[in-house]
């Protein structure tokens, strides 16, 4: 377990967290090539979600979480060149992950087009890009799903 | 910008180590097969708009530590 000292605008969190929720990003993510460094910080009990916050500016994190929980159907393919660049050896060591963007209206809407593949071995990870997809940045939340997800982070 | 003509089968190199190759032409469709380290990411501009778009808006919109743990500051969550 080590402590990190996460910082909040104008606060500071200590979060003890395990080296094996440190991930490098090689490459970041689309955009923003500098985004490299993050911890995996489980929420409270009872949230479906994970926070991705970097380590390197307190004010980048996301909220991520398992799209197969809600979409089972989803496999985007992961190449042999994102394995390497991850230095995974196979996809059994991949952990697939999406961003989720809250809403003005507190609905929450996930990007399935460029999901989060992180090897659990290197702990390297990056962005995937999905190509000739019918997914898109902003994919709504199964109805079944919404409510619990909106009432989780309104708690 | 600078502009070529090649033929289907032919070949474009950028740089040292990207290579460029039409594939097939088919009416107003080009197929291309790119040849580049996998440090370079080959990506649609509008997708690349698109995903940028996505990221910033997901990355930056709250502190997410402050959103879940709500007003609990200086505890550690477990």
């Amino acid at each position: 377990m080590t402590v990190l000292e996460v910082k909040v605008p104008g606060e500071v969190w200590p979060v003890a967290i395990s080296e094996e929720a440190l991930f490098t990003f090689p490459s970041g993510f689309v955009g923003y090539p500098d985004w490299q460094r993050f911890a995996l910080i489980p929420a409270p009990e009872g949230h479906p979600f994970t926070v991705l916050q970097s380590l390197d500016d307190a004010e980048v994190s996301f909220l991520v979480t398992d799209p197969r929980i809600l979409w089972p159907d989803y496999l985007p393919a992961i190449s042999h060149d994102v394995l390497a660049h991850i230095e995974a050896s196979s996809p059994d060591v991949v952990q697939l992950l999406c961003t989720l963007n809250v809403q003005q209206d507190g609905s929450m809407t996930a990007n399935l087009l460029g999901p989060i593949a992180l090897s659990t071995t290197s702990r390297l990870a990056c962005q995937l890009v999905l190509y000739d997809t019918e997914y898109s940045t902003q994919h709504e939340l199964p109805p079944t799903r919404r409510a619990a997800f909106r009432a989780s982070l309104a708690r | 910008m600078l502009v070529l003509t090649r033929k289907s089968g032919q070949k474009l190199a950028l740089g040292e180590d990207i290579v460029v190759t039409v594939l097939e032409v088919s009416g107003d469709r080009v197929k291309l097969g790119i040849e580049a380290p996998r440090s370079v990411r080959v990506l649609r501009p509008e997708a690349a708009a698109q995903l940028s778009e996505a990221n910033r808006a997901a990355a930056g919109a709250k502190s997410h530590l402050r959103l879940l743990w709500g007003g609990r500051v200086a505890e550690a969550p477990p």
